[in-house]
């Protein structure tokens, strides 16, 4: 999961609370909090934050380090890997579940899949956990 | 008067008016006079609207059928039974929406009625001279700022493009003509692009799917068209079925068709969701 997608989830977690909550507990200005969940690279914020924002949320700052390291690109990457190679996509999803399937279609928002019985499991992006190579050796 | 059904749409896709405004780029005040009958719904904003709540524009310009402003409908759907689960409710179910902000709530200001501008002129009868303004003088152009050091998040972009490309640091170094410590935010963001570039030439990165189309919405809008039953797995864990009886951009209402209650499932709490069986060519 990404760092941006991960703020999404840890903000909904929290009861929905808004950007504007955040950015006063966590003295960020609204909107980088705001560019840091929509940004298609890496979150611009700094360790000194993401402190904060780990304190703020109840969660490990690891977490929030080791969801920086990869950007919602590395996931288009991967689907378009897959796609092109008409193999199917393995994703490990947020709860536990993991799914596969080759890639029908896919968006900025979720990936459809198509499943051995014919219909289309849809995966939404936030709820993607790990993927490929890191599910093991299975995972492409 | 220009009555239509905006509002009541709105409401029942559990849309405020500041989230449509968000939306549509259409500002809060134009969309309260359409919604009020004001005025006539343009016909640029009327297709935004159109494309943004997902109904066909005659839908929207069909007169209410009871009164002009209709009640506000219930915003929200609960669920129930609600099994205990480790996350609050609301990441899943819709929570209360911020209210509409009245049209007096929204720019005071506006009401304020300033007198026409003719009244605060001088009168020009000879008894006040306009005067003659004196010439500004002439500002000495700045001299451009030196770009700030590269940011936390330029830095880590380029590592993790170097990552991508299995780049090692040395490598990385040649490739962008410098050490990571001496770019600064103009060289960095040439770096980025160059690296991009090369990634995508090598077929190895595609640019960002954002502009592309909304193929998600197009699959829900045939499941609701054909009122497909789905069943949904949330993140929490728990499961959900019904047929799909409408969707925004954040939610997907779902309706049981035997006990006919419906719920709103935020698309943030969904792990996935599919059909019980294929769906001929929305598959």
């Amino acid at each position: 999961m990404t760092l941006s997608d991960l703020l999404t989830y840890l903000r909904a977690r929290k009861g929905g609370v808004f950007y504007s909550d955040v950015a006063a507990a966590v003295e960020i200005p609204t909107l980088r909090l705001v560019r840091a969940e929509r940004t298609y690279t890496v979150p611009d914020l700094t360790a000194e934050e993401l402190s904060r924002l780990a304190e703020y949320f109840g969660v490990p700052v690891e977490e929030l380090r080791r969801a920086r390291q990869r950007g919602r690109g590395d996931l288009t990457s991967y689907l378009a890997s897959r796609e092109k190679a008409k193999a199917p996509a393995h994703l490990s999803l947020l709860g536990g579940a993991a799914v596969s399937g080759p890639v029908v279609w896919r968006d900025r928002h979720a990936v459809g899949l198509r499943q051995p019985d014919g219909t289309t499991l849809v995966v939404y992006r936030s709820s993607v956990e790990r993927w490929g190579a890191d599910l093991g050796p299975s995972g492409g | 008067m220009a009555y239509n059904s905006l509002r009541s749409i709105r409401e029942r896709k559990g849309l405020t008016i500041a989230q449509l405004a968000g939306k549509t780029s259409i500002s809060i005040r134009t969309l309260q006079s359409y919604e009020l009958g004001e005025r006539a719904i343009a016909a640029d904003d009327l297709r935004k609207l159109s494309r943004v709540l997902f109904v066909p524009p005659a839908e929207i310009l069909q007169r209410p059928a009871a009164a002009p402003l209709p009640e506000p409908a219930p915003r929200s759907f609960t669920p129930r039974p609600s099994p205990p689960e480790p996350l609050p409710r609301s990441i899943a179910v819709v929570a209360p929406e911020e209210p509409a902000p009245l049209a007096s709530e929204l720019s005071p200001r506006r009401s304020l009625v300033s007198p026409p501008r003719e009244a605060r002129r001088p009168p020009t009868d000879g008894t006040h001279p306009p005067r003659p303004r004196p010439p500004r003088p002439a500002r000495e152009p700045r001299a451009p700022r030196p770009p700030g050091p590269a940011t936390a998040g330029q830095l880590e972009q380029i590592r993790n493009l170097a990552r991508r490309m299995a780049l090692e640091e040395d490598e990385l170094t040649e490739r962008i003509g410098s050490s990571l410590e001496a770019l600064d935010q103009r060289t960095a963001r040439a770096a980025i692009a160059t690296l991009r570039k090369e990634m995508e030439e090598s077929g190895t990165w595609q640019p960002r799917v954002g502009e592309g189309p909304d193929q998600e919405g197009d699959y829900l809008a045939k499941l609701r068209e054909r009122r497909v039953a789905v069943d949904v797995l949330l993140i929490t864990g728990e499961r959900l079925s019904g047929v799909v009886a409408d969707f925004t951009p954040y939610l997907i209402r779902l309706r049981d068709p035997d006990a006919g209650t419906e719920v709103s499932v935020r698309k943030l709490a969904i792990a996935y969701y599919r059909t019980r069986e294929p769906v001929d060519d929305a598959e």
